[in-house]
């Protein structure tokens, strides 16, 4: 059967998600109703998309589950299964079609052998003695790792990352002088220690590895063995197998591979003994521990796969928060006091006041003239006191007010400090990464960075990681030249790339380059011609810079070769896009035969928002300051119209102006005012100028996340707060410019948002189903068959959905998490009498059909139903009805 | 959508309304009903009722978190009339805003909102503009009525009390509804 690769995807996407529920329910007690759940529905998976010897499994499984046992562990024939399982999953789509057909007659063995499994909730050995639990997943070749408590195991990773990073880093130094006696004992040290936590966590497997490790670099400290490149690569290779352990948490260790590098570290500490050096190029490497460091190419630098559950701040850093806490605290304690001063000057008032009046009333009397004005004499000096009183009040308050600006706004820095990381937190991964690429080219690279102390907000620097190792990658594979090419060319045969961060005007910037072959501008222009981008007149016309800018666009290359380095399917448009979602740019340069440089530039933290603050219909909007060309004052009368709309001319630029309220869907035309204040933006190739209510101004904003049951909001981004704690939307500007180029066009109409297009003219079928594949097949089948449809993925998902819109029928699984298909027909006869509902279910005994027709069902059909056109025919019989 | 019911207010008796809570400040809404149980002793259900665009809405007090004045609300582009209204800076959290109106399609015009209530469903927080807080009410199951068809899908159940009709809002479809985009 040949399915579409997305029918393929979602197949590998269930099986991924709960096959290893069953795996991990032979080691620990199993939730078998919830299993039998998982192999039932995998089974309706397996058949859809044609893997007849998986339904067979499946159902096997489903079997031993429904019988309410579980698989287990020694049981062979369970074992194989979890195998079977585990090699299918870790296929693509791509190959899982011929995985399966090679895997055909294992497959089919397994299902027939069935299992006899063991009571659930027990596990045991032979004897019966209850095991403890392994591994929450496979066994396979893993082996568990001791459990350690959540708090140690923090700090254990957080100890052996710092100390693996330094390995790493001192290994790369070694390649370049392998007797450096400093740089052994660091390595020597970094072992040690890593060895030493290992041993206080009970973690004898890593305790063994670095006591090996240790060994080695003690070996060559006292000159008994001489390191080479391929002793560095078994070391990496150990480093690798660390670095991993540390981003699952010490949770199992792959004991093929553990054996591997012991093996490999013991040939290293003993090559000496066995008179084989291994220095020197040709010479046999120790096959076990090359080989990971080969995959390192292929897997490792795959961007985006760190696990980070905790982050790291530094002790300085949390105590200066802590002591600025406290100081706030008691700063704000002095408010009781000014209280107190406010309420004793009200009550001096209010006595004044009372003496006023007394002495007033004494006025009206000739005999109390007198009296009368020595009192008002007293109370005019009461008053004096009273001035003097609250000019002190106002001093102190004014001091106090000042104080608390100052602290709060250092609190908030140390707050702002403790997302900040150095940029070497991600750059200390180049130097092996370039190293490993280069050793898979036979070429010879060396990196130099600067400014690795740089700081950059964390979630900024991992946003960089995707872009640089993609530079990176482009720089080793078709930057810089073969060492024979470079010195045919007079250059050093090694090549050299330099990473360079700083700050900039309150930027982030990064500078990538190397001396490489640089970009070739005639091959450029040639695939500009090539792909009709631009004419050839205009061609001519343009700068190199901007001739480059088109190495930006998707898909767009001038390297016919794809390598395993550098064909990775990421380009330098998504460089770009990156670099934009975050509020930065990305730039290149170029000199033919001399290099190439990359210039990175994004905000230091994406918590602080420069933005232009404006109010449109009295609601205040931020236009992030990035992304304004400039602002503007403009006279009613300086505004022209064509067919193109409102535009002014401003420096020989042709402005066009938009209201942003109609932009926005507000409805507005320009503000009548004769001066129009004006926000000027750049993009799609012209210029912009968005009218807005008032006089922008400036400011830094802290950026907040949306709620996310607003979903995208169309033309915003972000929001943020106001000094007087209003709410404020950050304006998403690519949006913004798309929404302001409908408008110029005249489609207003298309101004809102879109909604999914929904033909009423065709019957309104919604499909219920917990399975994504199943939801897909059955859309897909009554799509073609005509119909409209919707999907929910459970039943209170489906009786939700089924309340808010009109149906004309319903289609839904019988088991669903949350409420089954029998509730939710249930339901819908209770409050719609009329509307059918179609029962599809893999169960096909009489009494599931009975039971679904009980519920209220219309009619009750199976999943095989979807093999021919039953399942259309029924649908269409219910709806002539 | 059809309206939720009649506008019933002018037939109230002032006498009977119930306690409200301190509208100046925010209140948490954990106490027990202030409004006395039915004498029969068949069970009763607590509501925390509101009135909104003249009518009259009920709320499970388990959704309910707080009750606060009305805040500024901000316009969300691209979705006027839908049932968000906006979003407000409620105890510095930004919150989605219902607009009650909007979502049962009634006409607002009668009156500016003046408190806010603060709901929490399913790990978000929604607040709905109402005019004012009628308090919570103990209502016997036997007054607690089903629905009829026409009625908003958003209603759950419905009751009379003090000659208020009272619509109970089912906050979960609404929830859901909104984060569909189906309203």
């Amino acid at each position: 059967m040949k399915n579409e690769k997305f029918m393929l995807e979602l197949f590998l996407g269930e099986l991924r998600s709960n096959s290893s529920a069953i795996i991990a329910s032979m080691n620990g007690p199993a939730d078998v109703p919830m299993l039998e759940n998982v192999a039932r529905s995998l089974k309706t998976s397996a058949r859809i998309v044609g893997f007849v010897e998986l339904v067979g499994l499946f159902n096997a499984l489903e079997q031993l589950f429904a019988s309410g046992r579980a698989l287990a562990p020694d049981e062979p024939n369970a074992k194989e299964c979890a195998e079977i399982l585990r090699a299918i999953t870790k296929s693509n789509p791509d190959e899982i079609e011929k995985l399966v057909d090679s895997m055909d007659a294992r497959i089919s063995a397994c299902a027939k052998a069935g299992f006899t499994g063991r009571i659930a909730g027990a596990l045991t050995d032979s004897k019966g003695h209850i095991l403890p639990k392994l591994s929450p997943e496979e066994t396979g070749n893993f082996e568990s790792l001791p459990s350690v408590d959540a708090s140690m195991k923090e700090l254990f990773i957080a100890d052996v990352s710092t100390q693996i990073d330094l390995i790493s880093n001192t290994l790369v130094e070694l390649g370049s002088d392998f007797n450096s006696k400093p740089k052994l004992e660091a390595l020597m040290r970094a072992s040690h220690s890593i060895k030493g936590a290992s041993r206080a966590v009970g973690m004898d497997r890593i305790v063994e590895i670095t006591h090996k490790m240790e060994d080695c670099f003690s070996a060559a400290l006292k000159d008994k063995i001489s390191l080479s490149d391929e002793s560095l690569d078994v070391f990496f290779s150990c480093v690798d197998f660390l670095s991993q352990l540390c981003k699952r948490g010490f949770d199992r260790i792959d004991k093929n591979l553990f054996d591997s590098l012991m093996k490999s570290l013991g040939e290293v500490e003993s090559s000496s003994e066995a008179g084989a050096s291994l220095h020197g190029a040709g010479e046999q490497q120790p096959a076990t521990a090359s080989r990971p460091v080969q995959d390192n190419a292929k897997n490792s630098y795959a961007p985006g796969q760190k696990e980070l559950n905790f982050i790291r701040i530094s002790l300085s850093n949390i105590n200066s928060i802590m002591s600025l806490a406290a100081e706030e605290l008691i700063e704000n304690r002095k408010l009781e006091g000014f209280k107190e001063i406010i309420s004793n000057m009200r009550a001096e008032n209010a006595r004044i006041s009372n003496r006023l009046e007394e002495a007033l009333n004494m006025l009206s009397s000739p005999a109390g003239e007198h009296s009368a004005m020595a009192r008002l004499e007293r109370i005019g000096e009461d008053l004096r006191r009273q001035d003097f009183s609250f000019g002190d009040a106002l001093e102190r308050f004014s001091e106090y007010s000042r104080k608390n600006v100052l602290l709060s706004s250092r609190l908030y820095g140390e707050v702002l400090e403790s997302r900040m990381r150095p940029f070497s937190d991600l750059a200390h991964i180049f130097p092996k990464m370039v190293r490993d690429f280069s050793r898979n080219l036979s070429k010879k690279i060396t990196v130099e960075i600067s400014g690795a102390a740089t700081s950059i907000d964390r979630d900024l620097l991992e946003k960089l990681e995707s872009p640089l190792v993609h530079i990176l990658r482009n720089a080793c594979d078709h930057g810089i030249e073969t060492p024979g090419e470079r010195e045919a060319a007079g250059k050093n045969p090694a090549g050299k790339i330099s990473i360079r961060a700083s700050h900039s005007s309150g930027m982030f910037l990064l500078t990538v380059s190397d001396d490489g072959r640089g970009i070739a501008v005639d091959k450029v222009k040639a695939k500009i011609l090539e792909r009709k981008l631009v004419p050839p007149d205009i061609l001519a016309q343009m700068q190199q810079d901007e001739i480059f800018e088109f190495l930006f666009l998707p898909a767009f290359t001038t390297k016919t070769d794809v390598t395993e380095i550098s064909g990775r399917g990421v380009g330098l448009d998504v460089v770009q896009t990156i670099m934009r979602e975050v509020g930065g740019s990305v730039g290149v340069s170029s000199v033919s035969g001399r290099g190439c440089t990359f210039t990175l530039k994004l905000p230091i933290t994406r918590s602080v928002l420069k933005a232009l603050v404006v109010n449109v219909d009295s609601q205040p909007y931020a236009f992030p300051l990035s992304s304004v060309n400039r602002t503007l004052m403009v006279h009613r009368g300086d505004i022209r119209a064509d067919l193109r709309g409102n535009f002014f001319m401003d420096n020989k630029s042709r402005i066009n102006i938009v209201p942003t309220s109609a932009v926005l869907g507000f409805g507005q035309g320009l503000p009548a005012d004769d001066l129009l204040y004006i926000v000027v933006l750049s993009g799609r190739g012209r210029f912009w100028g968005f009218a807005v209510d008032g006089i922008p101004e400036e400011s830094e904003l802290v950026v907040r996340a949306l709620n996310t049951s607003l979903g995208k909001i169309a033309c915003v981004s972000a929001a943020a707060l106001t000094s007087e704690g209003l709410p404020i939307l950050i304006l998403d500007i690519d949006d913004i410019l798309i929404y302001a180029s409908r408008y110029l066009s005249g489609a207003k109409a298309e101004l809102s948002e879109a909604s999914p297009h929904r033909d009423f003219s065709k019957k309104r079928v919604l499909v219920v189903d917990d399975s994504a594949t199943v939801r897909e097949v059955e859309k897909k089948i009554l799509e073609k068959a005509g119909f409209y449809v919707d999907t929910a993925v459970d039943g209170v998902d489906g009786w939700n959905v089924v309340r808010l819109s009109k149906y004309d029928l319903v289609v839904s699984d019988v088991d669903m998490p949350r409420m089954s298909g029998l509730g939710l027909a249930a339901k819908i006869r209770n409050l719609y009498p009329n509307l059918p509902v179609v029962m599809v279910s893999y169960k096909d005994r009489p009494e599931d059909k009975q039971r679904g027709l009980e519920c209220g069902a219309n009619a009750y059909l199976t999943k095989s139903s979807f093999q021919d056109d039953s399942f259309v025919k029924t649908l269409r019989s219910l709806l002539d009805k | 959508m059809n309206n939720p019911g009649p506008n019933i207010e002018s037939s109230r008796d002032p006498a009977q309304k119930p306690v409200l809570p301190d509208a100046r400040t925010i209140s948490k809404l954990s106490q027990p009903p202030k409004q006395k149980a039915p004498l029969e002793t068949e069970k009763t259900e607590s509501f925390f009722v509101f009135k909104c665009a003249g009518h009259f809405f009920a709320l499970k007090p388990a959704w309910v978190g707080e009750v606060t004045p009305s805040v500024f609300v901000h316009r969300i582009p691209h979705r006027s009339g839908n049932a968000i209204e906006g979003i407000s800076n409620i105890n510095g959290d930004l919150v989605p805003v219902v607009s009650v109106a909007n979502a049962f399609k009634l006409d607002s015009s009668s009156g500016k909102s003046s408190m806010m209530v603060l709901c929490h469903v399913g790990g978000e927080k929604f607040a709905f503009e109402t005019d004012s807080i009628e308090g919570m009410f103990s209502v016997g199951a036997s007054r607690i009525k089903e629905v009829s068809e026409g009625d908003s899908p958003f209603i759950a159940n419905k009751f009379d009390t003090d000659n208020m009709q009272v619509w109970v809002i089912d906050v979960d479809l609404l929830a859901g509804a909104i984060a569909r985009r189906a309203i």
